[in-house]
């Protein structure tokens, strides 16, 4: 049942009230687009944010794999070892190919030779990704042997130079089926180790074929072909033809197929004393790092005459650069902004001492007019207690010294961070007050000194940058030149740290 | 431009036919939101953004009613999150003391004008309760709804409402000793 009258409840709902200025279609409309926009933007951080998550997990998952990959340190000892047992492995994988596909195989006293049909090229080809030929230890293109004058060749080959590790890697992972049919056609011992990668892209080519073992291993600085590579000579490509397929292919995983060459069976030798080295890598960093931290007092501290209570934040803000001493350890010097914003209460206890001057009068009875009068001196002692509000800034800018270690947890690289940095306040500002008092803080210029703590985890996210994220303890101190008074808070927060080697 | 023309031109952001229909119910749901705001800059804000959800969800309408009852209650809806933004505290009253018959219909002797003068002069609580029921006239149940408190609430509020309005009333006309709401 309605309350009103329906005339009068239609008669209230069918007011119409005048709009003013402010109020306009073109308003309405403004806002419209605002909202659109903000919707975007309200959006727009979570996708980032998520998209960020995967790319960064990518990210640490290629880097974690490159940083596995490379973390190896290969030294001969170990290289030759697996190698060896590659090699072994390889050979088995040989003779279950030959029975199994029933390939002619041809052997001679120096080395043995494994030559699949055109077929079986076709469809064992290798595709290589170009971090593929990177973790390979393939060193560039400019390792290419060009020939000019076979310019217009279906068929381009690399002969890069491989390391250790890198021959290890074929051995282990490149013998794969490829789309793009690239393929390994041989290994061969000279200055160091050459394997030579064709990519053939026509599948029927019967030219194409991976050659097992090597002729002439025991003259380490001799360039000896394989009678394959004269079949290849035709097959060279230019070098633009080369960084065509360098940029990137697709890789699938396939059994190993190559046998090792013998020579890797002598022991003690240095056999890839003439291998290509990487080049050097430049011991110095730059980083750039932003940390945050914060503080927050439940309770007055009863024992100090002055104490806060409240929420306390920093932030700094530093630019560095490192350089890596060995050891996986870093030293640097740079210097750090840093802001220290505080709001809360304060209490302040004052013990007040009164002097208090009495004086008694002492009534003789029944003889009252005999008097006598006693003066009492005391001293009274109070305890007074103010809370007011506080609300106050500190910029400073401070020179930290850096030590950085880099070690592994698990499988996860991590960095362990310490630096102590002397510094000076830039500025102070703030208020406080009570019910009865208000002051501003004075503008003071304290010596500062600041000990940061950091554990976290490093994400290669390229050849020369890495992100660390860190969370942190930083302890940060003031000494008071005129009352010759330390001030120390400890912060707990999170930073994280961008490195670029030069 | 009839009422179909007009939407589905909304629908398809045809910007003569969204002037169409701010023309025609801005004024009116103006009122409406200066009822049930404490002032006339918020009740400005909430017709704007009201006029920007009807805007918005316009493809959902489906003329399952008539177009106004819902822009209403597009409006109402905007209002009442503009009054919950406030923290508002709705107190609630017991089963006795909303005992009162709701069939006086005393305040139909006045004037409309009169009427929304001493609705103005409520509380925030009561205004909101007295708009919604009185006024657009859902129900205690729909109330509840729609401003996420009990039922018994919102006739706690109604009731107190009327109360109010009583006193206002009595003491705006001081000769009108004989005025009663409930």
């Amino acid at each position: 049942m309605s309350f009103f009258d329906p005339n009068i409840q239609d008669k209230l709902r069918d007011l119409e009230s005048p709009l003013n200025q402010r109020v306009s279609f073109e308003e309405v409309m403004n806002r419209r687009e605002k909202k659109k926009r903000r919707g975007i933007f309200f959006y727009m951080p979570r996708i980032v944010v998520v998209a960020g998550l995967f790319f960064a997990a990518g990210l640490g998952y290629y880097s974690w794999n490159t940083y596995q990959s490379k973390s190896g340190k290969e030294s001969l000892v170990i290289n030759q070892l697996s190698v060896r047992k590659s090699a072994k492995k390889n050979h088995q994988k040989v003779a279950h190919h030959e029975s199994k596909h029933s390939v002619v195989a041809e052997k001679d006293s120096r080395n043995s030779q494994y030559a699949p049909t055109s077929n079986e090229v076709k469809q064992e080809g290798i595709v290589l990704r170009k971090h593929d030929l990177a973790n390979a230890g393939l060193t560039s293109h400019r390792n290419v042997d060009l020939n000019a004058s076979m310019k217009q060749s279906k068929r381009k080959v690399l002969r890069a130079g491989v390391d250790q590790r890198g021959l290890e890697y074929f051995n282990q992972n490149l013998n794969q089926t490829s789309l793009e049919r690239l393929e390994v056609n041989s290994i061969q011992s000279n200055a160091g180790i050459q394997l030579q990668i064709v990519e053939s892209k026509i599948a029927s080519n019967p030219i194409a074929q991976p050659v097992v073992g090597q002729t002439h291993i025991d003259v380490p600085n001799a360039i000896e072909l394989d009678q394959t590579q004269t079949k290849f000579q035709e097959n060279i490509a230019q070098e633009s033809e080369f960084l065509i397929w360098s940029r990137g292919l697709e890789v699938i995983p396939m059994e190993p197929q190559y046998a090792i060459p013998e020579y890797v069976e002598r022991k003690g030798e240095d056999l890839f004393a003439h291998a290509p080295k990487n080049p050097p890598q430049s011991p110095y960093f730059l980083e750039f790092g932003a940390a945050t931290g914060s503080r927050v007092l439940l309770n007055f501290d009863p024992t100090l005459p002055l104490s806060i209570l409240g929420s306390q934040y920093n932030a700094q803000y530093q630019l560095a650069g490192l350089k890596d001493i060995g050891g996986d350890l870093m030293v640097g010097i740079g210097a750090t902004y840093g802001e220290w914003i505080g709001n809360g209460e304060w209490q302040k206890h004052d013990w007040k001492t009164y002097e208090v001057h009495d004086s008694v009068v002492l009534i003789d009875y029944p003889n009252q007019g005999n008097r006598q009068v006693i003066h009492v001196d005391s001293t009274i002692t109070e305890l007074q207690t103010t809370i007011g509000q506080i609300s106050y800034r500190i910029n400073k800018l401070s020179v930290p010294l850096i030590l950085r270690k880099h070690a592994m947890i698990g499988k996860i690289p991590v960095r362990l961070g310490m630096q102590i940095a002397p510094g000076r306040t830039l500025k102070t500002s703030g208020y406080y007050f009570s019910d009865f008092e208000y002051h501003t803080i004075d503008k003071a210029k304290l010596t500062t000194m600041d000990l940061k703590l950091a554990v976290g985890p490093s994400f290669a996210i390229s050849k020369n940058y890495t992100i660390v994220i860190e969370p942190n303890v930083n302890l940060q101190a003031f000494y008071d030149n005129r009352s010759s008074k330390l001030y120390s808070k400890s912060f707990y927060g999170f930073g994280f740290s961008l490195l670029r080697r030069f | 431009m009839t009422e179909k023309e007009m939407v589905d031109g909304c629908k398809r952001e045809d910007r003569r036919s969204q002037r169409e229909l701010w023309d025609r119910f801005s004024k009116k749901l103006f009122a409406l939101c200066k009822r049930y705001c404490n002032n006339q800059e918020e009740a400005e804000d909430a017709l704007m953004e009201s006029f920007v959800k009807i805007y918005d969800n316009l493809s959902n309408f489906r003329f399952e009613s008539s177009l106004e009852t819902w822009m209403r209650r597009v409006t109402v809806n905007q209002c009442i999150n503009k009054i919950r933004a406030r923290k508002l505290i709705w107190d609630s009253l017991t089963q006795d003391e909303y005992k009162y018959g709701f069939e006086d219909n005393s305040l139909n002797q006045l004037q409309v004008v009169e009427i929304l003068d001493l609705v103005e002069a409520l509380p925030t609580g009561y205004r909101t309760v007295f708009n919604m029921y009185a006024i657009e006239g859902f129900s205690h149940k729909e109330i509840a709804e729609m401003l996420n408190i009990d039922e018994g609430t919102s006739r706690s509020q109604f009731s107190k409402a009327r109360k109010a309005l009583q006193l206002e009333y009595l003491k705006r006309n001081p000769h009108y000793k004989s005025f009663v709401v409930s």
